[in-house]
């Protein structure tokens, strides 16, 4: 008997449209964010799933290339072992004595830069700092340390052909410096590091713990002088989000709730605007820029106008939806034009005004990202743009997440004030209310009632 | 009529009941509908829904309509109460002629229409609030009614909280409190169950009892109208007219107990007929059942 | 004919209008300058200027406008700002379709930023006969292709132009949509990294001239502070002189770079496919001459082949873009 009820009470877990028990609940929740998560780490970090490229640890110019590789960047690996003989056969010509034309600067500037093609690795291992990159002191002193054996590369390890590259290209700058005290950088040519690197994937799917630490890296960064850092530009996308959004709604819930209200107001706005809503508001770019000129004033226009037309037909439709003979009993009870809108249509629509609101600044937010590339472009999208347009993704990703969490939270803690604004929603009242709702309740002085019994109409008067 | 035989006819009044109508009558006239006619426009052409309607209502007389679906009482009550406009004839209260909603009417809907923003007590001072007043003397006055419907615990809780019976004592407590001449009640207990509407019926007429109000109350239910009224209203459909201004005969105070007493179901009988007239042959006709199973043959 | 009236009228709405502009004059004269310049290393250039306080130093105040290359010329355009840095070519596009403009300053040449890629396999002009080309229509990669082909002895017709935005061109090469692409830097870098084995056939750098840049300034803005841009001209040669010294070269690499938030090593290239012209050798190619070592030639050049290729049908009036007095009064 007692073994049937308890296996009645486990519903299962595919129970058509019955909730499952909150602690299954919970562990859906969680795992809707782990599965992909943990996608995302296998495909990274297990070799023999994908791993299509190479990612270059040490790399190397060629000579009639225009374009370099460097350190960071990524490699088709079939195409790796060329590009890696390609740079032995220019070694090799080197050796034999037929190096290239160059001569004067541009011979020189060919070798600082075999020399600091060093430098990632040296970075990696801490021996000299980002800004050493250009110290030629510091460069040096990571040669010589190679060289002799002091400094011992470790993941990545220096293969054994580049520490031979090292050992003689160091013996050569001896030789060199031997009858040049000023210690100048020679114009023959010195030997390439042979190219080096280690599978990954391409370069538009980096690594979690890479998007991790870039992301936190950048966000930290002291910025170049003038331009914005990352916190900076993030304030400053919420800025032309909000501002956008908020203009929208200061303009488009007046005319929403009075077109919702009077059908002279709806014949009057609505068709205009249900025809501008299908206009795209991207369209207007150009337009924009060329009234509102360059900075954030056409960046905020393209928000409103993406936000403003959805937000009036919205409003008025959700103005509409208001029971019709709550406004009879108003009226029957003796209210008038203006407290019709006042103490019974302003405060009927409002948790509905509030959803609405909440949907349409997700809106907003989709439209952030167009405005930002209009004009000067600014905020989180141009790093978003210049990033990936210089294919570092692994500062794409944190800036992507970064906009999606904070849609997400505000969203979250919007619904989650709901209760707390509008504690006579049937939604708010069958929740169990929270220590916050409740000192809020306290705070304000809001009489909380205490339901001690189930009411019922049995109930003596 | 024919097939109730030892039944009294429902015209026959006991002293008692006849001295009360006397009496009624001698009271002053609140409302008074004269040659009320309603017509709607649809693309079909014009449809007249009500035709021809005169009444009088006295100073705290409880009055019924009833009538076959699509008579037209809703519209009517609404018309009273000045939700509706009129396509001819009057409406006076007390003499003066209705135009639009107000204070004076009030009205209680069947969806209970409470401002569910509002905690109970709110609700209840809304009708004061609007026409200006505010302060302790209108809270405590609106607590006075709703103690009359006996809803002190709830003074703090939001409609959402309530159960439908509740729901619709607080209307009740609402439209009291504005002190109207007259209450328009349309179909109030109709979305209840059977035994909360047989609470409400008794709650209605304890309020009724302590309260100067004339009320107007549209029901399709029989033995609510009986229960309830002093006269009721009998319309017919098509164009809606007035069949019939019935007093009913069963004397005050009323009780649960006079459902069965003669003179309750002499006037139900009537208006059943009134509202359900017998065609010859009718009561033969059969539903086309098909037979399903033998099981059961025994049992009939 | 000779009605007093009218001519009265005349004379007052001539005086209205002189008071008008004066006023719009005096007002604009306490505004800085507004320049647009955009992501080509010849522009990020003033960088250094800005960077280093030589605009104040000189006297004259300047709101440099950073914005993708075609959406520099619509501001400028639509008259957001005062001066626009662009190629000789789009100058003159700019110029038939929208606004003129008068350049003033000649910063480079390409010298190999602007290249031909082709896929793995094809390592010459020649082997494209038949081929599909990606690039831009109407633009300077559509001119150096052509020149190009003129180079290798061939026709327009050896090949078929896809017409593709630049900004697309390496995804367009690594579908294997086309057999090559024209685009300029960092789209042909980009498309070099993205298709493993393509190489450049064909750069800017084959024939140096062929695409200028320069500074371009609204003649109204010209007219009214030539003082204001003789100051811009020689904080440009101020920063001509700067790069010149080898010394400063990793100094000045690290300011470009972060202007386009890249990293000085892989900016280096794109520097380098640039031909920063010294003061001397700006002069040589300020002199009117056919050919493309001289602005005006190649000016005419591109004349041609727009009108050749429809951009627009009028042929522009080269002198009117063009005026190398303001460089020429600062010769010490």
């Amino acid at each position: 008997m007692k073994r049937a009820s308890r296996s009645s009470d486990t519903v299962s877990w595919f129970a058509i449209r019955k909730p499952l028990p909150g602690e299954r609940r919970l562990l859906l929740t969680v795992l809707s964010f782990v599965l992909p998560l943990a996608l995302w780490c296998l495909v990274s970090y297990v070799p023999f799933i994908w791993h299509p490229d190479i990612k270059l640890t040490v790399a190397a110019d060629r000579e009639g290339v225009t374009t370099v590789y460097t350190a960071g960047d990524h490699v088709a690996r079939s195409y790796f072992d060329e590009y890696a003989n390609a740079v032995r056969r220019e070694n090799e010509a080197v050796q034999a004595g037929e190096g290239t034309t160059r001569s004067g600067f541009s011979a020189r500037r060919n070798n600082v830069k075999i020399l600091r093609a060093v430098a990632p690795l040296a970075i990696e291992q801490g021996w000299i700092s980002e800004n050493q990159v250009t110290d030629n002191a510091a460069i040096f002193d990571v040669w010589e340390g190679l060289a002799t054996g002091r400094l011992v590369s470790e993941k990545p390890e220096l293969t054994p052909e580049n520490l031979a590259i090292v050992q003689e290209d160091w013996q050569t700058l001896q030789a060199h410096w031997a009858e040049d005290p000023e210690h100048e950088m020679p114009s023959d040519p010195l030997l390439k590091l042979i190219p080096q690197g280690r599978l990954s994937n391409p370069v538009y799917l980096p690594e979690p713990h890479a998007v991790l630490l870039t992301g936190w890296k950048d966000w930290n960064a002291e910025p170049a002088e003038g331009r914005p850092s990352l916190p900076e530009r993030y304030r400053h996308s919420l800025y032309i989000v909000f501002s956008g959004f908020f203009l929208a709604a200061l303009a488009g819930v007046p005319i929403g709730i009075l077109s919702g209200t009077y059908d002279f107001f709806s014949k009057l706005f609505e068709p205009f605007i249900d025809f501008f809503r299908y206009m795209p508001a991207p369209a207007f770019s150009t337009l924009l820029v060329a009234i509102f000129l360059a900075h954030d004033a056409p960046k905020i226009a393209l928000v409103f106008v993406g936000t403003f037309f959805q937000l009036v037909l919205v409003v008025a439709n959700t103005t509409r939806q208001l029971d019709y003979s709550l406004l009879e009993a108003a009226q029957t009870l003796g209210a008038k034009r203006l407290d019709l809108l006042r103490r019974v249509i302003l405060p009927g629509i409002t948790p509905s005004l509030y959803n609405d609101l909440r949907i349409l600044l997700g809106w907003a937010w989709t439209w952030l990202v167009i405005a930002e590339l209009i004009g000067v472009k600014s905020g989180l999208t141009e790093v978003i743009e210049t990033q990936g347009r210089w294919r570092n993704f692994e500062s794409v990703f944190p800036v992507i997440i970064l906009i999606g969490l904070t849609g997400f939270f505000t969203d979250q803690l919007l619904a989650n004030l709901r209760p707390l604004l509008f504690p006579w929603t049937p939604e708010a009242i069958g929740q169990k209310q929270g220590p916050l709702v409740r000192f809020y309740r306290w705070v304000t002085d809001q009489q909380v009632y205490v339901r001690d019994d189930k009411p019922t109409t049995s109930d003596p008067a | 009529m024919s097939d109730h035989l030892d039944l009294p006819d429902y015209r026959e009044q006991s002293p008692e009941v006849a001295a009360r109508f006397a009496s009624i009558r001698q009271r002053p006239v609140k409302l008074e509908v004269c040659g009320l006619e309603k017509r709607f426009h649809s693309p079909e052409g014009e449809r007249v829904v009500l035709q021809d309607i005169s009444f009088k209502a006295h100073r705290r007389e409880f009055i019924s309509i009833i009538g076959p679906s699509g008579c037209g009482k809703s519209t009517l009550i609404r018309i009273l109460a000045g939700l509706e406009t009129i396509s001819g004839g009057d409406v006076l209260l007390e003499g003066n002629a209705v135009k639009g909603p107000s204070r004076e009417r009030g009205m209680v809907f069947q969806g209970y229409t409470l401002f569910p923003w509002l905690t109970v007590k709110k609700n209840v001072m809304f009708g004061l609030e609007v026409s200006g007043r505010s302060g302790p003397a209108v809270e405590s006055e609106a607590m006075d009614w709703i103690n009359l419907v006996g809803l002190a615990r709830y003074a703090n809780a939001y409609p959402s909280e309530l159960s439908g019976g509740m729901k619709q004592r607080v209307a009740i407590a609402r439209s009291l409190a504005n002190q109207p001449q007259i209450l328009f009640m349309d179909e109030p207990f109709g979305a209840l169950d059977a035994q909360t509407r047989a609470q409400m019926q008794a709650y209605l007429l304890q309020i009724w009892k302590n309260v100067d109000v004339t009320i107007l109350f549209v029901t399709h239910d029989l033995d609510e109208a009986i229960y309830l009224s002093d006269r009721i209203l009998v319309l017919k459909a098509n164009p809606g007219e007035i069949q019939e201004f019935i007093e009913v005969p069963v004397p005050r105070p009323r009780d649960p107990e006079q459902f069965i007493s003669p003179t309750f179901l002499a006037t139900k009988n009537r208006l059943e007929h009134l509202i359900h007239p017998r065609q010859p042959g009718q009561e033969q006709a059969r539903l086309p059942i098909t037979k399903m199973t033998a099981a059961g043959d025994e049992v009939e | 004919m000779n009605n007093p009236i009218a001519s009265w009228f005349r004379r007052a709405g001539l005086a209205a209008l002189t008071l008008m502009v004066g006023a719009v004059a005096s007002l604009s004269a306490k505004e800085p300058l507004k320049i647009a310049y955009s992501d080509w290393p010849g522009w990020v250039a003033w960088e250094i200027g800005i960077k280093k306080g030589w605009f104040e130093e000189e006297g004259v105040d300047v709101d440099f406008l950073w914005f993708d290359y075609v959406a520099s010329m619509d501001a400028y355009v639509a008259g957001n700002v005062d001066a626009v840095c662009m190629t000789n070519g789009d100058a003159l596009v700019t110029g038939a379709t929208g606004k003129p403009s008068v350049g003033i300053i000649l910063n480079d040449f390409s010298n190999g930023n602007d290249m031909v890629v082709a896929a793995p396999g094809i390592d010459s002009i020649q082997d494209l006969k038949g081929k599909k080309v990606g690039l831009e229509e109407g633009f300077v990669e559509h001119l150096m292709f052509l020149t190009a082909l003129k180079k290798a002895g061939m026709n327009p017709s050896d090949v078929t132009i896809v017409n593709t935005p630049t900004n697309e061109t390496p995804q367009v090469l690594a579908s294997g949509a086309v057999d090559a692409i024209a685009a300029w830097q960092p789209n042909s870098g980009q498309a070099l990294k993205t298709v493993a084995g393509s190489q450049p056939i064909f750069t800017s750098a084959d024939a140096p001239g062929i695409i200028y840049d320069l500074l371009y300034v609204s003649p109204e803005s010209l007219e009214s502070r030539r003082d204001d841009w003789m100051k811009v001209t020689k904080v440009w040669y101020r920063i001509v002189d700067y790069l010149q010294d080898e010394s400063n070269f990793d100094e000045a690499l690290a300011i470009l770079a972060s202007r386009v938030s890249v990293d000085p090593a892989e900016y280096e290239p794109f520097f380098q496919g640039t031909y920063i012209l010294s003061y001397d050798e700006a002069m040589e190619r300020w002199q009117d001459a056919s050919g493309l070592d001289s602005v005006y030639g190649s000016s005419r050049a591109v004349d041609a082949f727009n009108r050749s290729v429809g951009v627009y049908s009028e042929r522009q009036d080269i002198q009117k873009y063009l005026d190398p007095s303001l460089t020429e009064a600062l010769d010490q």
